[in-house]
């Protein structure tokens, strides 16, 4: 046993340890031009200890600093938060495959030559546009051991590209923003090029629309907005204080049929997949909402106890933390989803939607970049206007379509989203 | 660290070195969910050459020379690459020390003490009528930073902060809201006593708006109180000031060039590093700068801009003092301090007359901008009909562009106010760094709120 976790024991606690360390190295792109490289070497411990039933939690970056995490940690604990749990014996843990040999040999001229690719067709777009792109590769490894013997040792790296530009027409501001995240070295400059091309084409040209109520197509970016709230009440510690408008519903149909979301830490290739949570428990794959149906809670192991549940993976100490949220897909394709729409709108980049009461529904936000669509073709760009809807009751009753691409967003993995009824408030 | 500049090969290099330790306390309804102890020490190195730059960030400290080395080295791929004659500001190498005079030391009270405030008041809280939990949050760090670059300056600062916020969560029926009171301060403990009354008001507006109705959307006359008209300012014009932004980009330039008209005579915007006991702000900023008070706008039209060295010299203005990084794990970036708007002489009275149908906003749950639009949501509003405060209504979020709203700003009242919350700024991947705002109420004429129209 690591030394920390044996003074711990001796001082009458059970502790976990995680120590992480990282190496990231990114290239950044500003206004047209390589700016920037930056190497961030990283180094964390991380220690819970349970002392009398009381949890102390402190973290630490000092090389060497052991005595002193332990006697943060043992401090706190006599404060902490009284808990129902103990940390858990060892178990199988599976090994997800995000660790790619090829990301961590990346060479930096690789990466330049992917940031000047993106920026050289943002500039062939038109001389004044202000393009932007950054590449990012990452190597971590994680450490997760505690006094009842866990011992589970984790390695991933990670790829990142993101590109966009903004332009300016007198005062008229376009800009448009895109991102490929991966473990693996799997990325696609066409697929980033083709999207920022179309943005600048159809983006440039405004349409103006009466307020009302439209037809929406969310991007799988603009989606992320209409799951958050979800997420939040999903959350075990909301549903065992009641402030969750999910409590007590298990069973219950409170989305539409078409609707389903999965937690999955042990996917391959995605970011947020591990062998267990920060508690020690393994990740797994759980049905949290299935065909409409509330099926589980995302839980910490306090959550869980209160709630009689199984753990699943999700644990913190402050509570649960999603790995890889999935939205399944939908059987129709994007091009078929917006060929259909007769009027109506997409959104893609949206302000402002996080602000605001999660557990009411409501997602309010400005459309930073949405497209007017009339008889399957995109027109122009719509903007100055908020969008708002209720999440429970238009994914319940307006759910139109889902499609069958889905992007990783990092950690969510989502499709587009077809709404009906969503209404648009702007200048009357 | 001179040593380590030293072996600099570079046309600049510079050296941060930081430790913070760090309390926070997390309490939800009976329940304390966190309490946790952490310390963070770490260390950068920045350099220049030919117009790239080079970063490096670590913890470990064995081998300072070699972080320079790799700084260099990169700075030096880039440099041969770009071939741009790109110099800094140039600013008088200074060296001091600067020990923080706090009013009260906030990492100096034992957690005792602040445990037992922080349950009084979540006590407090669950007492009020239908308020079926609570969200307690406190922070407090105290931060040693230690700099020097190869200019010849060395700073060391120490600094402080303290931040929270105590709020009130109403549920019923599957409806919960919630209203919050906040807190903070870059020098004084003090700033979390005597709440009591703040948090049975937020209480009783988050039990109010159980029975509110959803705001319907559309256009409106609207009077922000001065936390959201301090976000408003912050959003609608303080990140477009930044002139990390503005420097390589002809056609922003133009926009906010020196000279342009956006507001009525009575505008005025500024932002400041030396105002007082608010977050973020500091003798010096994160390249050895000093902080100073800096006018974006006045009497309406521009007449300044935010700065780091790169930027100043690039728009061929001075330094401000606005480069920040939130820790050592970033480089500096133009940010801002705290943010105002001038007070005026305009009562709140004066503002409600004439005013049929509008609404009034109080309380910022915290906005977002892209630039040319801005957004953010309120955490309480009224309806103002007839020129009276009339009923509650919930799930307010206000969006507009950005130059159009300066110029509907009507009236800006007489009574300013500070406001510093457990939140802060986000740009790039830095986020939240601690930043203040200012203002009195303002009145502004056709503001979009969103929401559906009945």
């Amino acid at each position: 046993m690591t030394r920390i976790l044996e003074s711990a024991h001796e001082r009458g606690a059970e502790a976990t340890l995680i120590i992480s360390e990282s190496k990231d190295t990114s290239v950044s792109f500003d206004a047209n031009r390589l700016k920037r490289i930056e190497d961030t070497e990283s180094y964390a411990q991380n220690l819970q200890v349970i002392k009398d039933g009381k949890l102390g939690v402190a973290a630490s970056t000092r090389v060497g600093g052991e005595e002193e995490l332990l006697e943060n940690a043992m401090n706190v604990a006599e404060f902490g938060p009284s808990v129902g749990y103990v940390f858990p014996n060892p178990e199988r843990y599976g090994q997800p495959k995000v660790f790619d040999q090829r990301v961590a040999d990346v060479p930096i001229d690789q990466m330049i030559a992917i940031g000047e690719e993106l920026v050289d067709f943002m500039k062939s777009l038109d001389s004044s546009i202000n393009g932007g792109a950054q590449v990012q590769k990452s190597v971590s490894q994680v450490g997760v051991k505690n006094t009842k013997g866990i011992d589970v040792y984790s390695k991933k790296t990670g790829f990142v590209i993101v590109a966009g530009f903004q332009f300016v027409e007198g005062q008229n501001l376009l800009s448009s923003w895109d991102w490929q995240v991966m473990t693996s070295l799997e990325y696609d400059l066409k697929a980033l090029k083709d999207r920022l091309g179309e943005d600048f084409e159809i983006g440039r040209k405004n349409v103006s629309i009466e307020p009302g109520s439209y037809e929406v197509l969310f991007t799988p970016s603009a989606f992320s907005d209409i799951v958050t709230p979800i997420m939040v009440c999903l959350d075990g510690r909301s549903v065992m204080r009641g402030i969750s408008p999910f409590a007590g519903r298990l069973g219950e149909e409170i989305l539409a049929p078409s609707f389903s979301l999965i937690e999955d830490g042990t996917l391959d290739g995605a970011v947020g997949s591990r062998p267990c949570d920060d508690q020690g428990v393994p990740c797994r794959r759980t049905s949290l909402i299935d065909r409409g149906v509330l099926c589980e809670y995302l839980l910490d192991l306090e959550s869980a106890h209160r709630l009689g549940r199984r753990p699943i993976g999700t644990g913190t100490p402050a509570g649960a933390r999603p790995n890889n949220l999935v939205v399944s897909e939908g059987d129709v394709s994007v091009s078929d989803l917006i060929g259909g729409m007769k009027r109506g709108i997409i959104i893609d980049q949206t302000m402002g939607a996080w602000a605001g009461n999660p557990y009411a529904g409501t997602v309010t936000g400005n459309i930073a970049l949405g497209y007017l669509v009339e008889d399957g073709k995109k027109v122009g760009r719509v903007k100055d206007c908020m969008f708002s809807l209720n999440v429970f009751s238009h994914l319940k009753s307006n759910l139109l379509a889902l499609s069958k691409e889905t992007k990783n967003l990092g950690s969510l993995i989502l499709p587009y989203c077809l709404v009906g009824g969503v209404s648009i408030s702007g200048r009357d | 660290m001179v040593k380590a500049l030293n072996r600099s090969t570079a046309e600049y290099c510079e050296i941060r070195i930081e430790e913070t330790e760090e309390t926070v306390v997390r309490l939800r309804g009976n329940d304390t969910e966190l309490v946790t102890q952490n310390v963070s020490v770490g260390g950068n190195v920045r350099a220049l050459h030919q117009g790239g730059w080079g970063f490096v960030s670590f913890n470990r400290f064995d081998d300072l020379e070699k972080k320079v080395d790799e700084a260099c080295a990169q700075a030096k791929i880039l440099g041969d690459r770009l071939k741009k004659d790109i110099r800094l500001y140039p600013i008088d190498p200074v060296v001091d020390y600067v020990h923080g005079e706090f009013k009260k030391e906030a990492f100096a009270v034992p957690l005792a003490e602040k445990m037992k405030l922080l349950k009084e008041y979540n006590a407090i809280v669950l007492g009020c009528p239908e308020i079926t939990s609570s969200s307690v949050y406190y922070l407090d760090r105290h931060t040693h930073l230690h700099f020097a670059n190869s200019d010849g300056t060395y700073i060391c600062q120490e600094k402080m902060d303290v931040a929270g916020t105590i709020g009130a969560v109403a549920t019923k029926e599957r409806l919960t809201t919630q209203e919050s009171t906040t807190f903070g301060s870059n020098q004084d403990y003090n700033v979390i006593m005597g709440l009591e009354d703040e948090i049975k008001e937020a209480a009783k507006a988050a039990r109010d708006m159980l029975y509110a109705p959803v705001v319907e959307g559309g256009q409106y006359t609207v009077i922000l109180d001065p936390d959201m008209a301090g976000t408003f300012v912050h959003e609608a014009f303080g990140h477009l000031s930044e002139a990390d932004d503005l420097d390589e980009d002809e056609r922003m330039k133009e926009l906010l060039k020196i000279g342009t008209r956006y507001g009525s005579d009575e505008l005025d915007i500024y932002d400041s590093g030396i105002e007082g006991p608010n977050r973020g702000e500091s003798k010096y900023d994160d390249e050895g700068v000093p902080m100073q008070k800096t006018y974006l706008i006045k009497g309406g039209v521009v007449v300044g801009h935010l700065h780091s060295r790169e930027s100043a010299i690039k728009m061929n203005e001075s330094v401000t003092g606005n480069a920040r990084a939130i820790n050592y794990r970033f480089p500096p970036i133009v940010r801002m301090r705290t943010t105002c708007i001038a007070p005026r002489n305009h009562t709140f009275e004066e503002m409600l007359q004439g005013i049929s149908l509008g609404v009034y906003v109080k309380g910022s749950y915290g906005g977002q901008t892209n630039g040319e639009m801005f957004t953010f949501a309120s955490s309480r509003a009224y309806m103002i009909r007839n020129g009276a405060i009339a009923e509650i209504v919930r799930d307010v979020n206000l969006t507009g562009n950005v130059f159009n709203t300066l110029r509907n700003i009507d009236l800006i009242g007489n009574d300013f106010d500070y406001k510093n919350s457990a939140g802060g700024c986000g740009k790039g991947a830095q986020s939240p760094l601690p930043v203040a705002q200012g203002s009195p109420h303002i009145r502004i004429q056709n503001v979009v709120i969103g929401g559906e129209k009945k």
